[in-house]
């Protein structure tokens, strides 16, 4: 029998034989959580994942080749840049996946496009169109919410079916009195007297504490990871989140370990081991994505940075993969194999990926997950991603 | 064509033709084929792009949405567009036949108050005379930053794109910081009910009137409730 049965089987049986007890797949689809955090600007992931291991590697890369002495090693192919040395832990227990020579369906070298497709879920840059996140929350049935934990409303949970927000602000606290004031006049509109309501419950859901609002950095990675993490803990709270960083379109001085995009690297997984702390028993349940709209280019450019690439790197996390690994059908990055002689080649559709952590985290038809994707029915979902 | 940052005296604003980058041969656009003809291909393309029915449409939804509603009357859009054909793309016609456009005026037509709108009514109802040294800051924490939008597409003005609920909590701290300024705060909150639109019996109206709140949070108040928040 196939292996999500077994688990199901062994908790309406009771007797479980595993160290660690297993959640049935039931539960997670009730409960289940999924975040989708986006590096906006094209992260480059040969410096995030790096192929040490890869003969053409080093030559390729020059001035900006690791030496295998400085990464975190995942495996014979692959190492994490030191600052992502902090994931290391998450990968020792089996909740690191990483997808590699992974790019968008649509070949494109402008942010916009890039951002668009994947936040869409399209196959190419469309006029107007919803966000898959947003399509996924029509399309599930049970109870689910959304929210954007962002300055802005991101793309991809934008549509017809209305979701939340939050971000820190610094324009100081304003005192209960005035909001209670603000709130009778709010509810004279009609129009508007839902959102400001939910705004006040997001308020409240959030907390006093100072890096909930009013102090956090803007922009700050760990103080926004442990916020949305108070909120999406929650038993009742929001199910779907979007997230989004950006500061890695690093075109000029992108640096080796320490280094501008190694810092900012630090900073990211810091935040994601932050957020698995803050989730606490509801990691369990949770799953989170993180992707950019491309790669870069294979070789430094003359400002010691990189420009936009085809092929990079994302994570998945959370207890739902199947365990630590990369996943790719690595290409290699030898002079020919590489796409239009500058980029890593893509092998990796970010649909497939999506549609495996989708289905790993909720309980998705394929048609479903062909509706959240439209024109997707070709794209099978990464059989050895999840559970 | 390359467009001139600082004009040179007389010279024409804008546009500048130089022969040297000037790509040669027939090109094709939209399959109209333009023969090779220097400076007068672009005009004459350009006239084609303006003469094709979808412009007039296009230009036409574009201001209907900004100027009337999120979903605008088709009957509107199609008398904006008409104008725009009739004339030619004369878009001071255009503007007049907006004006003239009964939709435009009905009382229940209304748009949700983009940060930037917002921000600007703001400054007008505190009767201000210059723009906020601290702008440029408080337009980003609003989420418009400055002449800075996310694509070449520009901001959109729906209610859907600024209207979620993080926004209004925003709007109303922001309200509560600038009202503590001394300008600010010294205001009649009266004046606040000649720019905001609520009919008798609004709470808005006792709130204004209770003199038992401090006057720069009555002030705070007005200009951060839903009222101000619609044109």
């Amino acid at each position: 029998m196939n292996r999500r049965k077994f688990v199901r089987n062994m908790c309406y049986g009771g007797l479980a034989t595993f160290a660690a007890p297993r959640v049935s797949f039931a539960q997670v689809a009730q409960n289940g959580r999924l975040v989708f955090v986006l590096l906006r600007g094209g992260f480059d992931g040969l410096a995030a994942v790096v192929p040490y291991g890869d003969p053409d590697y080093a030559a390729l890369r020059g001035a900006f080749a690791f030496k295998e002495s400085e990464l975190a090693p995942l495996d014979d192919t692959f190492g994490l840049a030191p600052g992502l040395s902090p994931l290391r832990a998450l990968w020792d227990s089996n909740e690191l996946a990483v997808v590699h020579a992974m790019a968008i369906p649509h070949r494109t070298r402008s942010h916009f496009d890039g951002q668009a497709i994947l936040e869409t879920g399209l196959d190419h840059p469309a006029g107007a169109s919803d966000g898959w996140l947003n399509r996924l929350l029509q399309v599930m049935s049970g109870r689910r919410s959304g929210i954007a934990i962002a300055a802005g409303m991101p793309l991809s949970l934008s549509g017809p079916f209305q979701v939340e927000s939050w971000s820190p602000t610094q324009l100081g606290a304003v005192d209960d009195a005035f909001l209670e004031r603000l709130a009778v006049l709010y509810r004279a509109d009609a129009t508007l007297h839902n959102r400001f309501e939910a705004a006040l419950q997001q308020q409240e859901l959030v907390g006093e504490e100072p890096m909930a609002r009013g102090h956090a950095r803007r922009g700050a990675i760990t103080p926004l990871m442990q916020a949305a993490a108070r909120i999406l803990r929650q038993d009742q709270g929001p199910n779907i989140a979007a997230m989004e960083f950006s500061g890695w379109d690093t075109h000029a001085n992108q640096g080796m370990a320490g280094g501008a995009l190694d810092r900012l690297l630090g900073q990211l997984a810091e935040g994601l081991v932050a957020f698995r702390t803050a989730m606490g028993p509801a990691w369990r349940t949770t799953t989170v994505v993180v992707m950019t709209e491309f790669g870069r280019t294979a070789r430094p450019n003359g400002t010691r940075g990189t420009d936009h690439g085809t092929a990079g790197a994302g994570f998945v996390l959370g207890p739902r993969i199947t365990r630590a690994k990369v996943v790719s059908d690595w290409p290699g990055v030898g002079q020919n194999a590489l796409f239009e002689g500058r980029d890593l080649k893509p092998t990796l559709d970010t649909r497939a990926v999506l549609k495996a952590a989708l289905a790993g985290t909720f309980d998705l038809t394929a048609a479903q997950l062909d509706r959240v994707f439209p024109n997707s029915s070709t794209v099978r979902a990464s059989s050895t991603l999840m559970l | 064509m390359i467009r001139r940052a600082r004009p040179e005296p007389g010279s024409p604003i804008g546009f500048a033709f130089r022969e040297m980058l000037h790509e040669p041969g027939t090109k094709t656009v939209l399959k109209e084929r333009y023969k090779e003809d220097g400076l007068s291909e672009g005009e004459h393309a350009i006239r084609a792009l303006c003469r094709h029915p979808s412009t007039a449409q296009f230009v036409a939804t574009k201001l209907a949405t900004h100027f009337i509603s999120d979903d605008p009357p088709p009957a509107a859009v199609d008398r904006l567009a008409r104008a725009f054909r009739a004339s030619e793309g004369d878009l001071k016609a255009v503007a007049r036949a907006l004006i003239e456009e009964p939709e435009a005026w009905r009382e229940d037509a209304r748009k949700f108050r983009a940060p930037q709108d917002w921000f600007v009514a703001v400054m007008r109802a505190f009767g201000a005379n210059e723009v906020n040294p601290n702008a440029p800051v408080l337009l980003r924490q609003l989420r418009q930053p400055l002449w800075s939008p996310p694509s070449p597409k520009g901001f959109g003005d729906a209610m859907q794109e600024w209207a979620d609920p993080d926004s209004l909590l925003n709007r109303g701290e922001l309200a509560r910081t600038i009202s503590r300024q001394p300008a600010v705060a010294a205001l009649d909150p009266r004046t606040l009910l000649d720019v905001v639109d609520v009919p008798a019996g609004n709470p808005l109206h006792s709130l204004i009137a209770d003199a038992s709140i401090p006057a720069p949070e009555r002030v705070a108040l007005a200009i951060a409730g839903p009222a101000f928040q619609w044109r």
